[in-house]
């Protein structure tokens, strides 16, 4: 990659480009399905709309924490198939969390998901200059699991009987990379 | 296992819900305010310990904090008094509710030193857990940890949390980068330990 061209934000599939609220007037709803909500968020499946959602990633924006939220487009026809973002970001600890969906059932296992994440890792510890990125998941979401092992996320543990849903409880698995671990994903693809 | 924490010994109408063996759990006080920004002044281990940088609050801050308390309706905090003779020593919390899931965050800190590895920290530990429990109706009671806090881990361990999850180089203390660890206990492994 060069330092001053514009391949940074380039994924092989797809491409990370700034999110519009027309972006979310089309994401939101398509999120908002049950089977899509409850894969993504341990919290109550109700829909959110745009709006709101588009008010919170402004509020995130502007908080001293930080936060960085793109749309996932497709390089081939430029179709908007999801949202990743950084967030929880900690400046002097040099960490954050990683949030990424794919909208439609179709366009999942494609390899768009993987191909984001690689993306949004690399602004992550190339351009944040990150140490440690991590994310959490619904034990629930198998595919999920196994896609950012895929990537290189390391399962660091459960936080056990912390999602309830459909009368029993399931756990938070939380994962992450380290910028020197990612390093050596990226010197192993290439 | 003492009286006191015992999950049989509940009295609907009595005062033991908020009483171990050594401590009390009170409302915090405003008065209260000049008293722990004196504590993390003097303590700049304890402040690293509860996940604040080595930067004394002021007692504005703490004034501010004291205020959004007052409106939150997802942290249960109290100051922690002796049942010998009143002497505040700490303060203590439940916070981060999830009400849907059942579960919550602990934290605690024994501010007066000399109150430390005397029993005082775990004794409040153990009511909180009855508290989480038997009023709060939780679940699980979760806590976080550095991995550098020894005496932090052994302490919770002793009371029944377990690790979790090692959430690997989040913080840096000193050049080095350190673990965050989640320890968790569940009512059932509460129940077993202290019906």
């Amino acid at each position: 990659m060069s330092l001053l061209g514009n391949e940074l934000l380039q994924g092989e599939q797809v491409y990370l480009t700034s999110m519009t609220l027309a972006d979310l007037e089309i994401l939101v709803p398509l999120f908002n399905k049950p089977h899509s909500h409850r894969l993504a968020s341990p919290d109550v499946a109700y829909p959110r709309r745009a709006d709101a959602v588009w008010k919170r990633i402004q509020q995130q924006r502007a908080s001293a924490e930080g936060y960085f939220g793109f749309a996932i487009r497709l390089k081939a026809g430029d179709r908007l198939v999801g949202d990743c973002s950084l967030k929880y970001l900690h400046r002097y600890y040099r960490h954050a969390d990683v949030g990424i969906g794919i909208a439609q059932p179709e366009d999942r296992n494609q390899g768009y998901g993987s191909d984001a994440l690689r993306t949004l890792l690399r602004f992550g510890f190339m351009e944040l200059d990150l140490y440690r990125i991590g994310l959490d998941t619904n034990s629930y979401n198998e595919a999920a699991i196994a896609a950012y092992k895929k990537v290189g996320f390391v399962e660091e543990g459960r936080l056990r009987e912390t999602v309830w849903r459909d009368d029993r409880y399931y756990d938070t698995v939380v994962m992450s990379i380290l910028q020197p671990e990612w390093m050596k994903e990226e010197a192993n693809r290439t | 296992m003492s009286a006191a924490n015992s999950i049989n010994s509940s009295n609907i109408m009595g005062d033991e819900l908020l009483q171990g063996d050594l401590i009390e759990l009170k409302q915090v006080q405003r008065e209260h305010l000049p008293i722990f920004v004196e504590w993390f002044a003097g303590d700049i281990g304890m402040m690293r310990n509860l996940g604040a940088l080595a930067y004394p609050f002021t007692l504005e801050d703490e004034e501010k904090w004291f205020e959004d308390l007052a409106n939150r309706k997802d942290n249960y905090h109290f100051t922690i008094h002796t049942l010998a003779d009143d002497t505040l020593i700490g303060s203590c919390s439940l916070m981060d509710m999830d009400w849907r899931s059942r579960h919550c965050k602990l934290g605690i800190m024994i501010g007066r030193e000399d109150y430390r590895n005397r029993g005082f920290g775990s004794d409040v530990m153990r009511v909180l857990l009855k508290y989480a429990f038997l009023e709060l109706n939780l679940n699980r009671v979760g806590l976080n940890v550095f991995s550098y806090n020894e005496r932090g881990l052994a302490v919770y361990k002793k009371v029944g949390f377990q690790v979790e999850v090692v959430e690997r180089a989040k913080i840096a203390r000193d050049g080095q980068r350190h673990d965050d660890i989640t320890m968790g206990i569940l009512r059932r492994e509460w129940e077993a330990l202290y019906r």
